[in-house]
């Protein structure tokens, strides 16, 4: 009876079951190519954030050259994987996207270890600058009064020779 | 004594200040082509700018990053013919063609990155006198679609913008402000495709 009835039913709202069908398949799709552009604008955010936070980490007069490196690394998977995903390799795009997350959020996670380097640098930069000036201050002046007291000493030294020689020319 | 220590606080003093704050650079980004030997010469196999049909074409692509920072630069490759609008460097504005490839990476300031670009033409259609690029194998990777068509085949040429990401807008751009003036990068060649058959 209830077999009948859905074939009955099937058989009067066909155009209307195969709207339903077709309007089901449109939205799988869609929410397929969603999650698709997702995991990719997903991979690409997160080598931005990466990037904003390293540029920080030069901002502050740090360097990070070993994050650098990782995150190109990144990128070139994340590029790899929109060229395969392009040649219809969904699968092994995705598996290059994971990769490129998982360095990412390594970079990400090593960043803020990184900006507190680059504060210590550029805090020890601006110490020894501070500092740099009364170090030379003291060091040159003393410089110059060791060689104003010895040209003195020299000085009295030559005036002392020139007294006893012209003693002896008056003794003589 | 008290002169000369004096003299020497403030030369010291100029010294720690110019060395804490050095002159602002112009900041700039640089993107160039060179041909097959890495000169700015022989782009073309046999110098000829007629490229067949899986004909392979050599190039360098060049990007210098002297803006003072750190920058995340995406070159943007593009196909159009000569009635195709180019990028307008008045506005700072990119070319409206659709992409057809890109490359990206992070460069620290004065970095040079060298890319590779070794590309051929696999497929192409002619209808009405215009011949239309379908199939292209840029590095070893095939791509298809309706690139671009020119009459006869003469004048396409592959526009390469440099992008880059501003941390401001947190998006790409492809002009910044140096100086108060709108900036863009951008370079071009030109071949013609008027060989259909392999």
């Amino acid at each position: 009876m209830l077999t009948e009835l859905l074939v009955r039913s099937s058989n009067h709202h066909r155009p209307v079951t195969l709207i339903a069908l077709l309007a089901c398949i449109a939205i799988l799709n869609a929410a397929f190519l969603v999650s698709i552009i997702g995991a990719q604008e997903d991979a690409r955010s997160l080598a931005f954030q990466a990037f904003t936070g390293l540029a920080d980490v030069y901002k502050r007069g740090g360097e990070a050259p070993d994050l650098v490196a990782k995150l190109n690394t990144a990128i070139d998977l994340i590029q790899q994987a929109q060229i395969k995903r392009n040649s219809g390799d969904g699968a092994g795009a995705a598996a290059l996207e994971e990769q490129a997350r998982t360095q990412i959020t390594e970079v990400i996670g090593n960043i803020p270890a990184a900006q507190q380097d680059a504060d210590r640098v550029n805090a020890n930069r601006t110490l020894a600058m501070i500092l740099l000036i009364p170090i030379s201050v003291v060091v040159s002046t003393f410089i110059f009064y060791v060689a104003l007291r010895t040209w003195r000493t020299y000085e009295r030294l030559k005036l002392y020779e020139m007294t006893i020689i012209e003693k002896k020319k008056t003794q003589d | 004594m008290i002169a000369f220590a004096i003299i020497t606080i403030i030369v010291a003093s100029t010294l720690a200040y110019v060395a804490l704050n050095p002159r602002p650079e112009e900041q700039f980004f640089a993107n160039w082509i060179l041909g097959s030997e890495g000169m700015a010469e022989h782009y073309y196999p046999n110098d000829d700018p007629n490229i067949g049909l899986r004909e392979e074409v050599r190039w360098t692509l060049g990007v210098y990053n002297h803006m003072g920072s750190l920058q995340y630069v995406v070159l943007r490759v593009k196909l159009l013919n000569s009635t195709m609008h180019s990028p307008n460097d008045a506005l700072g504005q990119p070319s409206p063609a659709p992409l057809v490839l890109e490359f990206a990476r992070v460069l620290v300031n004065n970095e040079t990155w060298s890319i590779p670009f070794v590309w051929e033409i696999l497929n192409s259609t002619v209808t009405g006198g215009h011949v239309t690029i379908t199939s292209l194998s840029i590095n070893q990777t095939s791509l298809t679609g309706q690139f671009a068509s020119a009459v006869s085949g003469y004048n396409f040429r592959f526009i390469f913008e440099l992008w880059s990401y501003d941390t401001n807008t947190n998006d790409l751009t492809f002009s910044w402000r140096t100086d108060g003036e709108v900036r863009s990068v951008w370079t071009q060649i030109w071949f013609n495709a008027t060989q259909t058959q392999p």
